[in-house]
């Protein structure tokens, strides 16, 4: 008997609108038919199941691991399969009978209905973020309902048919079809061909005016046939294709490391009608910046698993970005454990400089980090910084033969290094201390009731959350909570840490860079170097900048937001609105990325060399049309002053991202160039 | 400017398997950094071809799918030997 195969799906829709006008009723086939997989093998999505059921069983005290889990599933539906086929002709199983007794096996009494429910709603969530419907077929199921068809959507798997109803539904056709038949219901499949009399005799069909597509020749073409059905079977090459891809990059990454990055971003990849055209930098966002965040909070998330963590803090305003993030992807990526719970943390450099001096005054090494950014120059500068009214100082500065506006940079001109030694001679004076501490104490006193009442003294580690670069807000953070006995032990978990100033790290308070850290050599993470504006601004809270925290009359705080109605406000919004689609992307990305990270099993330490591949590749090695699309348009910095540089010290290093597009396309070499610059100063650090 | 995520050979159009290529062959000449091994020539030249030649090649594969697979049973079967 001659199977009709069609080797593209547009060949058998094709065929099969010339057929159905004399139909009433069309079949269809659900799974590699109707809905297909991103990944090849079907029972891989099994592995996070086994995963979660593990968890859940070590949440009980019970000892089991994935392995475990999923050798005992395997042998019971082998052996619920035996048991069928002596019974019936197909050898198929049903899920909530074999998953029933695995669990009970595991937990024992424990074992209800609730935790069944727990599982296979996993189990359909994870099903779920691996299907996606076929465009052109749902639109011709479409038409097909249009005129009046009887549609069925009918499967051989081992999942009953109120678990398929759930694919169909959030995949968005349940509405076309009239009913879903599954074999694991009646152990009557479409392999022995005995799901046809049933379907005849269920709804009443007429074999001559009945149509099935579906993608097994045997099943969907050969069985149908033999029973007097018109078939039609799918054989898609382009399918197969697609398949191969990710079946070799699986593959691949059991061996090279590297390819798991690139095997998880194709996971991630849309498909179908999913794939949409997209803004180019919508297309970063998603492919890009996406599976760089995703590897981090999950990295900080296991972390905070593993050293009990209780809570984590994600700082203001780039914390934002990875909180999102995190609330999208985290939860369904570890579902079974306890995870840390989550706040955002208003806070900024400019808030904090002036609260950490409210104890301990204004130190020689805090008042060195003003002198940081090329911009700020004199101790007007340092009160800015550290939100110091200059006035009350003016006896202070006289004293030591200095004023306001005497230059104590040695970037600008008029520097004078005595000028220096006595500003830091000032810094030892107990006077000008206790003036320091005077001005900044409300602030510190506002930031201590607003740590209260979002409950931070109340853990006993936590972990504060930050896009980098020095871990000045950390510092500063910190130093404003030391003088209190409840202060928790502080984990800076920063995107990177370039570590421009060496950071005061004890046990109760440290900083650890996870993309790239400067501790640890990782010459092609410092890439990160080349555009550290870019991860800023792609990161950044769509909310103004906090100023600082005030103490009101009546005792309590307030939380000072910069004012946007000006010419840097302005700018902002600008650069939000530009990089309004980077940010969807990222976002959109978070999903995707918890469902393909889960099934694939890897973490951070797995996917850092593909990291570390689109950090060179995308950063030091871009192109001219990417690096003129993604580059930010303005950057807010209020910490860095703008008073304006010395000649010998105006000229910045240059920087691939900095270049105009004229140099981007002509200048021979460059990227080549400045890439050996880079490496030439890593190793000199 | 729009495009889509995933190009029609089913690569992401953000890193396509050329770009990689082209860092892989860079890298023998300049060190790039840390990539745990790296792509591997092999693995990179098989993707590629999957990738860019990848459509009349499994046009002909899932055409001719009894044809092929006598082939690679003799190739396997060879290679034992």
């Amino acid at each position: 008997m001659k199977i009709p195969k069609y080797y593209s799906l547009p060949a058998l829709i094709r065929e099969g609108k010339k057929i159905a006008p004399t139909v009433g009723t069309v079949t269809f086939d659900l799974f590699d038919t109707l809905l297909i997989r991103r990944i090849h093998d079907p029972d891989l999505v099994k592995l996070p199941v086994a995963r979660f059921v593990a968890d859940l069983a070590r949440a009980e005290g019970l000892n089991w691991n994935q392995q475990q889990v999923q050798d005992l599933r395997d042998d019971i539906e082998k052996r619920h399969r035996r048991e069928t086929g002596q019974k019936f002709d197909d050898h198929e199983a049903c899920y909530p009978y074999y998953m029933q007794e695995m669990l009970t096996k595991i937990f024992s009494d424990v074992a209800d209905e609730a935790l069944f429910d727990k599982v296979a709603d996993y189990e359909v969530a994870m099903e779920n973020s691996m299907l996606v419907p076929r465009g052109e077929l749902v639109d011709w199921l479409k038409e097909l309902k249009g005129q009046s068809k009887n549609i069925l959507v009918v499967s051989d798997i081992y999942l009953p048919a109120r678990y398929l109803e759930r694919f169909v539904e959030h995949a968005g056709f349940l509405d076309l079809v009239d009913g879903v038949i599954s074999s694991a219901d009646t152990f009557l499949a479409k392999a022995s061909g005995k799901a046809f009399p049933l379907l005849q005799k269920k709804y009443n069909l007429d074999p001559a005016r009945w149509l099935h597509v579906g993608d097994n020749p045997v099943s969907d073409g050969l069985r149908p046939l033999e029973f007097g059905i018109k078939a039609l079977v799918l054989h898609d090459s382009s399918e197969k294709r697609r398949k191969s891809v990710i079946r070799r990059l699986v593959n691949y990454s059991d061996g090279r490391p590297f390819w798991r990055g690139r095997a998880l971003q194709q996971l991630m990849l849309p498909l179908e009608y999913e794939n949409k055209e997209r803004d180019d930098l919508y297309v970063e966002g998603y492919s890009f910046l996406g599976p760089m965040i995703g590897a981090f909070v999950q990295y900080i998330a296991e972390r905070c698993m593993n050293e009990n963590i209780g809570k984590v803090f994600f700082l203001s305003r780039e914390g934002w970005t990875f909180k999102r993030y995190w609330e999208e992807s985290i939860p369904h990526l570890f579902p079974g454990r306890q995870l840390p719970a989550t706040e955002y943390l208003y806070v900024s450099r400019m808030a904090l400089a002036g609260a950490s001096c409210a104890y301990q005054g204004l130190t020689r090494k805090n008042a060195e980090i003003v002198f940081l950014p090329s911009g700020n120059s004199d101790f007007l500068d340092v009160c800015r910084v550290f939100s110091l009214d200059p006035e009350p100082f003016q006896p202070h500065l006289a004293r030591f033969g200095i004023s306001a506006t005497t230059v104590l940079s040695h970037l600008h001109d008029g520097y004078l290094q005595k000028n220096r030694i006595h500003f830091t001679e000032m810094l030892d004076d107990e006077e000008f201390q206790a003036e320091v501490r005077r001005q900044t104490r409300p602030a510190n006193d506002a930031l201590m009731l607003y740590l209260v009442e979002i409950g931070f003294f109340a853990q006993q580690d936590v972990a504060l959350v930050d896009i980098g670069w020095r871990g000045t807000i950390q510092r500063f953070f910190h130093e404003a909570i030391a003088h209190r006995d409840d202060a928790p032990k502080c984990h800076g978990m920063l995107f990177g840490a370039t570590r421009g100033i060496p950071f005061p790290t004890t046990p109760e308070n440290a900083i650890e860079g996870v993309i790239y850290d400067k501790h640890r050599f990782d010459f092609a993470a410092s890439s990160i170097l080349y555009a550290r504006d870019l991860f800023e601004e792609a990161c950044r809270a769509p909310h103004p900048t906090l100023n600082g925290y005030r103490l009101k009359d009546d005792g309590e705080y307030e939380l000072i937001f910069r004012h946007t109605d000006d010419e840097i406000g302005r700018a902002e919004k600008e650069q939000d609105k530009n990089y309004a689609p980077l940010q969807q992307g990222v976002f959109d990305s978070a999903e995707r990325y918890s469902a393909a990270s889960a099934l694939l099993g890897y973490s951070l330490s797995d996917y850092r060399p593909w990291i570390n591949y689109l950090l060179v590749s995308k950063l030091a090695f871009s192109k001219t049309r990417e690096i003129l699309n993604i580059r930010h348009k303005h950057h807010l910095d209020d910490f860095h002053g703008a008073k304006k540089v010395a000649k010998a010290h105006a000229k910045l290093p240059a920087s691939l991202w900095r270049k105009s597009a004229i140099a981007l396309y002509c200048s021979p070499f460059l990227r080549l160039r400045l890439f050996l610059r880079h490496m030439k100063d890593r190793l000199n650090e | 400017m729009a495009k889509r995520i995933m190009t029609k050979g089913f690569d992401t159009s953000s890193s396509p398997m050329h770009r990689i290529l082209r860092h892989y062959i860079r890298s023998r000449f300049v060190p790039m950094g840390f990539y745990h091994g790296g792509a591997g020539l092999k693995c990179l030249l098989i993707l590629s071809v999957t990738h860019y030649l990848g459509r009349p090649i499994f046009w002909f594969i899932t055409r001719f799918e009894s044809q092929v697979r006598r082939i690679y049973i003799l190739r396997t079967k060879i290679s034992f030997k």
